[in-house]
């Protein structure tokens, strides 16, 4: 993380009138402010910021929208001092707007002051999206503020730090400072986002301006000669909109002759002073060279080595970088070089002896002892690993996939098995001995054999439908009395249904027994009672039950004193 | 002697008419919590912004003091102009201006107003609004 933000997010305004300055806390110098004026509605732009504390630079390009409009321009300052102190701004011609703000906020960089990398112009009648920006890379700080025509309400989206009343007059700033490497842009709770300027900062290019470090120079490694790097923030302030800024590189002064060293500055010297041949032509100049020697750039293409030259020694060449001279930087109101980078040395490169496994793999003795020093080593053959393709190489082929490891041998083993028990259980006498009369019989455990169903996907794709599941158990369904519930014949109008209709039971009819005076007149037990008396009509054909003639005993005296039994009418049955 | 304010709260300013020259508002106290300074004054009172010319201008400031009221530094500064200006929200001409800003950080904060006027008389009301 390149960027962290100290102090508040802050702002001034001012509406219906111009704003002309505003208070700035800075903390540590060294760190750098970025800060965003606004004109809205009027026709002026802030075209520089001034105060004792840090000094000012445009970032980017102003911008002017069509919705206000709003003239908005953003500005980088570098902390020169920890104090709070009057920004004055200084405004272009035209007329004042119903508002102007600005909105600031300071970081701490680790990477020096950051150049501009990318601009946004957000230009609409209500959004709740500012303008999107794609970095470079991750880390850069993605800054903004803009005149709202509504109320702000801060938004949430991850990473972003928002003031929805940064200048005091409900408008938003926001800043995020560890961009991610993709398109990013800060989402709002409202939906009346206008007009403003959104930038990304990134971390100046090798040579840029570097972080202020006070010290004794000498500890910084000066040299001289020296120059001066232009300030990265206004070389990003004339780059279009959109575009990667980079400072121009420092320049490297051709190489001082003194360089050649002793020898060559006497030759040089000698050259110089005129000793020697005299200036005059040749007498006998070489003839013209009919076949130059090849261009360079054909034996650079691989087609051997430059005519006659013999190949030498390579070395990486020593760069130096070289900072400005302090006496320039200490005339300008710009930050002070920082220390720079140390020079290239490439490391030295041992030449060991050859690893032990070398010789360990060849004949002969060690190369190391051929010192003479020690006694030969002990001979161990390489150990030669089996190496197999990586899996992406064949996944990446055409081909089949390598066949795995042949697994180490091992056969199986074989028990011997004595014969089913069903067997000699069926027959007299022992069992029949094993096949195999080595080891003890082993106990017969048949196989089991499990069923086995063909698996899903084997109907699945058959085409037609899937077999139908096994018939359940049969379960007669359970029918339940159900009564109606009262309230049903209540909500019936009317009367309630008549009683069911009960089943008729015929009468009871008692057999009678005869009058007692009858068996107190006879002998022994009364008669059995008469059949069941038949209600019906006497036909022709009815038969008679018993005659009366001349030789029927008499059941008794008749008398005078006889009680009848009754009297008979003519409704008797 | 200022007002002295323990919470966030308004300082009236009363209705008055400025002449050229500087007139002074406050000082108040600030509480350790408060963060924002609004001076806003009503631009439609009789003899005020709005009923004058461009001729006519306003400088407010703010200011604050860390130490007692021994020095000050400013907020923010900001002109008004008279004749009719155009409203930043709602449309049609503004009936108020406003100068507002963020108070430097720090204890035992002091506050006030100071309006500077130029082509007056002019008529001022309005508030200095801390919280």
């Amino acid at each position: 993380m390149s960027y962290t933000a100290v102090g508040s997010f802050g702002g001034a305004s001012t509406t219906g009138g111009s704003l002309a300055s505003f208070s700035l806390t800075t903390t540590t110098v060294g760190n750098f402010v970025l800060c965003e004026v606004i004109d809205f509605t009027g026709g002026r732009t802030a075209t520089a910021l001034s105060s004792s504390n840090a000094t000012w630079a445009e970032l980017g390009n102003p911008a002017t929208t069509s919705a206000g409009p709003a003239n908005c321009q953003v500005f980088i300052g570098t902390v020169t001092s920890a104090s709070t102190q009057t920004v004055t701004i200084t405004w272009g011609a035209g007329a004042t707007g119903s508002l102007e703000g600005c909105a600031f906020q300071e970081f701490s960089s680790t990477t020096g002051i950051p150049v501009l990398d990318k601009q946004g112009t957000l230009d609409s009648a209500g959004t709740n999206t500012w303008v999107s920006l794609t970095p470079v890379a991750a880390g850069e700080l993605y800054f903004g503020y803009a005149a709202n025509t509504g109320s702000t309400i801060a938004g949430s989206t991850s990473g972003y730090t928002y003031n929805a009343n940064v200048d005091a007059s409900n408008n938003g700033g926001a800043y995020n400072p560890n961009c991610g490497a993709s398109a990013t842009a800060p989402v709002w709770g409202d939906n009346t986002e206008s007009a403003g300027i959104m930038v990304l900062v990134m971390p100046p290019a090798s040579g840029g301006a570097l972080p202020f470090r006070p010290g004794k120079t000498w500890l910084r490694r000066f040299r001289h000669p020296q120059q001066l790097p232009p300030p990265a923030a206004v070389v990003a302030a004339v780059a279009p909109a959109g575009t990667v800024v980079f400072p121009p590189a420092v320049g490297h002064p051709a190489r001082h002759r003194a360089s050649l060293g002793a020898r060559g500055v006497l030759a040089a010297g000698i050259l110089a002073a005129g000793i020697g041949p005299p200036a005059v032509p040749a007498p006998h100049q070489p003839p013209a060279i009919a076949h130059p020697p090849p261009h360079r750039a054909q034996w650079r293409a691989g087609q051997g080595a430059p005519p006659g030259v013999v190949p030498q020694k390579r070395y990486p060449v020593t760069v130096y970088a070289w900072a400005a001279h302090r006496a320039q930087w200490r005339g300008t109101t710009g930050t002070a070089p920082g220390a720079l980078p140390q020079p290239f040395r490439p490391p030295v490169l041992p030449h060991p002896v050859p690893h032990r496994a070398q010789w360990r793999g060849g004949a002969g003795a060690a190369i190391a002892a051929v010192a003479g020093t020690g006694a030969p080593q002990p001979f161990r053959p390489v150990t030669v690993y089996i190496r197999r393709p990586h899996a992406a190489a064949w996944r990446g082929g055409q081909g089949v996939p390598p066949a795995a490891k042949a697994q180490p041998f091992k056969p199986a083993t074989v028990f011997t098995r004595a014969a089913h028990r069903v067997l000699w259980h069926a027959i007299a006498g022992a069992p029949p001995p094993a096949a195999q009369a080595t080891g003890t019989l082993q106990p017969f455990r048949p196989v089991t054999v499990f069923s086995r169903r063909p698996h899903a996907a084997a109907w699945r794709g058959i085409t037609g439908r899937a077999p139908n599941p096994p018939p359940q158990p049969f379960k007669p369904v359970t029918v339940y009395r159900r009564t109606r519930h009262a309230a049903s014949w209540q909500a019936v109008a009317g009367h309630v249904p008549a009683a069911v209709r009960q089943p008729r039971i015929p009468a009871t009819v008692f057999t009678r027994a005869q009058h007692r005076v009858l068996w107190h007149a006879g002998a022994g037990s009364p008669a059995p009672p008469p059949p069941t008396f038949t209600i019906g009509a006497l036909t022709a054909t009815t038969a008679a039950r018993g005659y009366l003639g001349a030789g029927t005993a008499p059941s008794g005296a008749l008398s005078a004193g006889t009680a009848p039994l009754g009297g008979i009418t003519a409704t008797d049955a | 002697m200022g007002i002295e304010l323990a919470l966030p709260g308004t300082i009236p300013i009363p209705l008055t008419t400025l002449n050229n020259g500087v007139q002074t508002f406050g000082p108040a106290g600030i509480s350790n919590a408060d963060t924002l300074a609004v001076l806003s004054i009503d631009r439609t009172v009789a003899g005020g912004l709005n009923a004058l010319t461009a001729a006519t201008t306003i400088e407010l400031t703010i200011e604050q003091s860390d130490d007692g009221g021994v020095t000050w530094f400013l907020i923010v500064d900001g002109v008004l102009t008279g004749g009719p200006v155009p409203a930043f929200r709602g449309g049609g001409n503004a009936t108020t201006s406003s100068v507002a800003a963020d108070w430097a950080p720090g204890t035992g904060r002091e506050a006030r107003a100071k309006m500077t006027t130029a082509g007056g008389p002019v008529a001022v009301q309005g508030t200095l609004t801390i919280s």
